[in-house]
């Protein structure tokens, strides 16, 4: 050991000894560094500070009578939570949720696969420009949701000026109520959110579908397998470990979708379009009632990790993580 | 079992000035049960023979025929073929059962149990049974190539296809794997088109080999013939273990001469040979290191490569090395001054601008050394 030198020449002994404590220094640094709990702190300290604890709040609050019109806060427990689920309005808001994002779900994973596998399976025939389009679809991905949902208000306007009714109306047909009608609304909304979505679920099954090697399609051609048999037996399985990562990660978003639906239909007519997290923010900043939106947002939360538990179970995927 | 004839095959890739010629006026005919070795550098346009009369790529000109039949526009199911890849192209999702059986599905109306039999059978054949319920991901890379042949096997086809099936597989299990799909093909008697870019499969495997270059067909016929009489300086150069070694040469009077060269025409092409210059060819274990100034050429020993039975030498004459491959350890050392033998009946010439061979072997020899002795132009 460094430390346990003896050091008899006295003239060498402060050069010895600065040599022994940087050495000292740098063993210490060298033991850090080599812990793998060192290089984990940082996103340990960030998690903690910017997510773990936020959360805690909330949960915290969820159980309390915190309000924006008043000062201090006492606990009132699962009260805000009995109120919840006795509420006309948080039924509706449920189910509005519920249709909205199964729709939501479905279409994008769909359509995402379907524009996907038709750009891959051009590619694979020599298409040229698969990145202008990968770029312009992604385009509908990039723009803030509030602006997609300023975008759609415009085509959806119910007046000739809206795009969509100007077109009909020079069709000859009348004006269809997109905003105004309760199933219409619902429509528009899902639509919409289709079709930023997409674009993100495209990217997506594309990464996975130029993953797939060629040499496998070839042998199942050899094998005698149509286009159908090969996308059965050969495309979907080898997507799997991308459709599990898409299918959890577009039904979190549908589940919290909130701006898009802000700006197209702020939640209207009446409470047609309210989903969950509009919801929640309504009742935090436009009632004030924090604890209640508190406890909307833990409800959010629950059913979000519950689906995606279902989604371990159901896709089987212990092989691929 | 079938006969598989390809007729004046092209194939080309592109259009307009990009066009890429990859295989040019093939013709081949390959007899019921025969294991043809296609064989040649990297882009020779092999796997693409391959992969169009699998039915993988289309045809441009020409035309394939399975047992008689034109099967240009047959897609590869209804060819009756089965195919092994260079990386197994093993479905990762499926067992290896599962894996066998997805050919039979997708082209037979067997029941599930007749499937299964028949992927039990040819599981026996290769012995991989206990390897059956077990997923490509967890098997080996020979394992993983069994289960590739087995799938090919189970379908009973009239031709298999082989794409570089070895050449993942380390060095050992390479040639292990060589024999026993030898073996298989012996008992199954199927005709095997086989495409490898290494001459040792080529040579120990093949019935007959063809040997392309550059989309163009340069010889076909039985290994020891392709070795021993090579119709031109590529396949000269391609076939054997290490390179023949090629010399540019003048014919003057009676001699050929060159750099550091100075040997007499052979006896038996004499007649035949025109003045001017020439290609000369010799083996590497054709030729023998003797005192400095009394073989054909002297030169300098560049590097010495012990192989323990044999070693590599390469002699330096000046503007060319000549590789010799002597019997036993290390003989020389480096720098030595050394002179080197060409037996007379071992020399090649090739034209120098065609590559054509002008002067070669009569015939294979066949052990005895009275049949050694033949040239002819």
């Amino acid at each position: 050991m460094a430390t346990e030198r003896t050091i008899e020449d006295s003239s060498l002994g402060g050069r010895i000894r600065r040599t022994v404590s940087r050495s000292t220094v740098g063993d210490i640094v060298d033991r850090v560094v080599s812990r793998p709990l060192f290089w984990l702190l940082p996103a340990v300290l960030f998690i903690a500070v910017f997510q773990l604890y936020p959360m805690f709040e909330v949960f915290r609050m969820s159980l309390t009578d915190a309000s924006q019109l008043t000062q201090g806060e006492s606990y009132v427990w699962l009260e805000n939570y009995r109120q919840l689920f006795n509420s006309e309005r948080f039924r509706s808001t449920l189910s509005v949720t519920a249709i909205y994002s199964a729709s939501s779900i479905i279409l994008q994973l769909a359509l995402g696969l379907g524009l996907a596998v038709a750009i891959d399976y051009g590619v694979r025939r020599g298409l040229r420009g698969p990145l202008v389009t990968r770029v312009v679809v992604l385009s509908a991905w990039i723009i803030p949701g509030i602006i997609i949902g300023l975008v759609w208000k415009i085509m959806l306007l119910e007046t000739n000026v809206g795009v969509l009714n100007n077109g009909l109306g020079q069709l000859g047909l009348d004006i269809v109520p997109f905003r105004s009608d309760p199933d219409m609304a619902v429509i528009s909304v899902i639509i919409a959110g289709a079709w930023r979505g997409t674009a993100f679920s495209m990217i997506m099954f594309y990464a996975g579908l130029k993953r797939v090697p060629d040499q496998l399609y070839r042998a199942a051609k050899v094998d005698g397998a149509g286009p159908l048999a090969r996308f059965r037996h050969v495309t979907l399985p080898q997507l799997k470990p991308v459709m599990f990562v898409v299918t959890i990660l577009v039904t979190i978003y549908s589940l919290n979708s909130f701006d898009l639906i802000f700006a197209l239909t702020d939640g209207g007519p009446g409470r047609a379009t309210e989903v969950i997290a509009l919801a929640m923010y309504k009742t935090g900043f436009d009632s004030y009632q924090m604890g209640l939106a508190s406890a909307t947002a833990v409800v959010l939360l629950v059913i979000t990790l519950t689906i995606t538990a279902v989604y371990f179970v159901v896709f089987d995927v212990s092989e691929e993580i | 079992m079938a006969q598989l004839e390809l007729n004046s095959l092209e194939k080309r890739f592109g259009g307009g000035d990009e066009q890429v010629e990859a295989v040019s006026e093939l013709s081949l005919s390959v007899i019921d049960g025969e294991f043809l070795v296609l064989v040649g550098p990297s882009g020779c346009g092999k796997s693409t023979t391959l992969n169009c009369v699998a039915g993988l790529e289309s045809v441009t000109d020409g035309e394939i025929r399975i047992d008689g039949e034109v099967v240009n526009d047959k897609r590869p199911e209804e060819r009756n073929i089965a195919m092994v890849f260079q990386s197994y192209a093993l479905y990762p999702h499926m067992t290896a059962a599962q894996n066998m059986e997805f050919g039979l599905k997708m082209t037979t109306g067997l029941s599930k149990g007749e499937r299964r039999e028949k992927v039990e059978s040819t599981a026996e054949l290769l012995d991989i049974s206990e390897l059956l319920d077990k997923k490509p991901k967890s098997l080996s890379g020979g394992q993983k190539q069994r289960v590739a042949l087995g799938r090919a096997i189970v379908r009973d086809p009239a031709v298999f296809l082989m794409d570089e099936p070895l050449s993942n597989l380390d060095a050992s299990l390479r040639s292990t794997m060589r024999t026993e799909i030898q073996q298989l093909q012996d008992d199954l008697d199927v005709t095997t088109v086989y495409v490898t870019h290494d001459q040792t499969e080529a040579m120990t495997m093949a019935d007959r080999i063809a040997i392309l270059y550059d989309g163009e067909l340069q010889q076909v016929g039985q290994p020891l013939e392709c070795y021993y009489r090579p119709e031109n300086r590529f396949v000269a150069e391609f076939i054997g273990e290490p390179a023949m070694n090629t010399l540019p040469v003048e014919r003057r009077g009676d001699r050929l001469v060159g750099s550091g060269v100075d040997f007499p025409v052979p006896d038996r092409a004499s007649g035949g040979l025109s003045r001017g210059q020439f290609t000369l060819g010799i083996r590497p274990e054709a030729i023998s290191l003797v005192e400095p100034n009394t073989g054909a050429v002297t030169g300098a020993v560049e590097v010495v490569e012990p192989l323990g039975e044999s070693s590599h030498v390469y002699v330096d004459i000046g503007d060319s090395t000549v590789t010799v491959k002597t019997e036993g350890p290390k003989s020389v050392d480096r720098g030595q001054r050394v002179g080197i033998d060409f037996p007379e009946d071992r020399v090649h010439l090739f034209d120098p601008d065609s590559g054509v061979a002008v002067a070669r072997r009569a015939s294979i020899p066949n052990e005895r050394p009275s049949d050694r002795t033949a040239l002819t132009d």
